[in-house]
């Protein structure tokens, strides 16, 4: 059609496309007399309305709207809308209808009657609504295994304050009982001996506590994600580690820059070459840190030459408190440095894997591969 | 013959719409396509004892509205309502419950009762009704849309009652 606006005195098109819209069922009208009897139709999409019957015979929704209706007559804005209605009617196939009702200001009432959205149109709808509900209850099942694996670090936790904890607390109390008899009996030498010891497990206790606390605080909190120049990282770690005599660190590989959890990675890696470190049973030692980018993940591994770690115990070492070396022996650490690897491995979204078996070859290595989200070659890379 | 408008509400899933096609219909589908917006149905009560025939003019309406349907045009001049639970999901039933009340404050004096649906599934051991479900003078009828179970009579006791008191 020209582009020409259309008139009154031009309405030829719009008369054309409104007969020929009405013909293919897209809309009906039907006049109403005051009485709300049907006095003409039309229109496809109404053919099933009689003439002569009262409009609520074939527009059954609009019983109980007959005083709304009538009272439009007094009001030229007014209009009385149902949307979406589905008429069942028997032996008739109608459509889902918008029917509007407006005062024609002569009297009578007349009906807009259009098709409203399909069937079709509504299973597509709801085909969208019920992914959404899928991907809803997906995610309710990954937040229920995040509550499981929770409630299971709750139960290491309960483990490790009823069995660990107590240890110190036992050891006062044996120790205080010894120190009254070492009183009663005169033996002050003993008695201040026994009281050092005391003092020597309540610090031990503490410490246990504070590092305790420290691990349970690991990927609870918002871990700031950023882009972390690993090179540098490392670096810096290889420099603050103290390390003895004879016990050699070195650098290898490609180490990118890597959008990360940067407190998290640090923690991990820290902990690991301290660990090598503090394990190894040289001088001479040699502890090798590397990285390497995998398909979509970076790969840091932490070897030593040291005594390595029976295969029997990878997965326990990884349990807060629970260290191969014993408690009285010097390098023996806390027991956490594992654990405060694997938490952070989790918060990183990072596996975490042991590699050793000392009855085939000495050392021990251990891999945490990061899921990379974005990364860039850095300036110092070999 | 005079005609009243019946609201069927309740939860999505509850029957509603197989209630409604068992009746007029005398079918039960057993694919399952949920009600978007609402669907309307005519169904002729015949005369009984004291009782003219009458039509119903029965609304089922979409789950989804919740307690927005009181405010919605499509429940002007209704007469009653028929407020549906399913008998396997316990949280429909306190749904139906605060349909119910949601409903006699709207629009008091009107008739209003409970079906809980899908009998055939539970046989006997219906969970436990809510409390506002079981207060005296609560009228509470235990269909089964599939087989039939009570169907009519739910609808039967409805007119009924809208007769009496109009």
């Amino acid at each position: 059609m020209a582009s020409d606006e259309i008139t009154p005195s031009k309405a030829a098109p719009l008369l054309a496309a409104g007969r020929l819209l009405a013909e293919r069922g897209g809309y009906g009208l039907v006049w109403l007399d005051p009485g709300l009897v049907v006095t003409a139709r039309y229109g496809r999409l109404v053919d099933f309305v009689e003439i002569g019957e009262p409009v609520t015979d074939a527009l059954l929704p609009l019983i109980g709207l007959e005083a709304e209706i009538r009272a439009l007559a007094g009001n030229a804005d007014a209009v009385v809308e149902l949307p979406a209605v589905a008429i069942h009617l028997p032996g008739r196939e109608i459509p889902r209808l918008n029917i509007t009702a407006l005062s024609t200001g002569s009297g009578e009432t007349l009906l807009l009657v259009s098709r409203a959205i399909t069937r079709a149109d509504l299973e597509a709808q709801l085909a969208a609504h019920m992914r959404a509900r899928l991907i809803a209850e997906s995610e309710l099942r990954a937040k229920s295994r995040a509550l499981a694996l929770a409630n299971r670090d709750l139960e290491d936790f309960a483990a490790i304050i009823s069995h660990d904890l107590l240890a110190p607390l036992r050891a006062m109390r044996k120790l205080t009982d010894d120190a009254r008899g070492d009183i009663l009996r005169s033996a002050d030498e003993q008695a201040l001996s026994r009281l050092d010891d005391i003092a020597s497990q309540s610090s031990r206790m503490s410490r246990m506590l504070r590092e305790l606390l420290d691990y349970a605080s690991v990927g609870r909190k918002d871990e700031v994600v950023a882009e972390v120049d690993t090179r540098r990282l490392i670096e810096d770690i290889v420099r603050s580690i103290p390390r003895p005599e004879g016990i050699a660190l070195r650098i290898e590989g490609h180490w990118p820059r890597l959008e990360v959890a940067g407190a998290a990675l640090d923690l991990a890696l820290r902990n690991l070459v301290a660990n090598a470190v503090k394990h190894h049973d040289g001088p001479p030692g040699l502890v090798t840190v590397s990285a390497a980018e995998g398909e979509g993940c970076v790969s840091f591994a932490v070897a030593d030459d040291g005594p390595g770690i029976d295969p029997r115990y990878h997965e326990a070492i990884l349990l807060p408190f629970r260290t191969l070396a014993a408690p009285d022996r010097a390098a023996g650490g806390s027991g956490l440095g594992l654990a405060f690897v694997k938490r952070a491995a989790e918060a990183m979204g990072a596996r975490f894997e042991v590699r050793s078996d000392p009855m085939s070859r000495r050392g021990a290595t251990f891999v945490l591969t990061v899921p990379r989200r974005r990364s860039r070659p850095s300036a110092g890379d070999d | 013959m005079a005609a009243y408008k019946v609201m069927l509400l309740g939860e999505i899933g509850v029957g509603k719409s197989s209630l409604v096609r068992r009746l007029v219909l005398d079918r039960f589908d057993i694919d399952y396509k949920p009600t978007i917006g609402v669907d309307v149905y005519r169904y002729e009560v015949p005369a009984d004892t004291g009782r003219p025939a009458v039509s119903l003019i029965i609304w089922d309406t979409d789950g989804n509205f919740g307690e927005a349907i009181f405010r919605h045009v499509y429940m002007k001049e209704a007469a009653a309502a028929l407020v549906v639970g399913d008998a396997t999901r316990i949280e429909t039933l306190d749904t139906m419950a605060e349909l119910g009340a949601g409903f006699r404050d709207a629009f008091p004096g009107r008739h209003w009762a409970y079906i809980v649906n899908k009998l055939d599934l539970v046989g006997e051991a219906v969970a436990a009704l809510p409390e506002p479900l079981t207060r005296p003078g609560i009228t509470l009828t235990r269909t089964s849309a599939l087989t039939g179970h009570n169907v009519q009579a739910a609808f039967h006791q409805a007119a009924a009652t809208i007769v009496r008191r109009s």
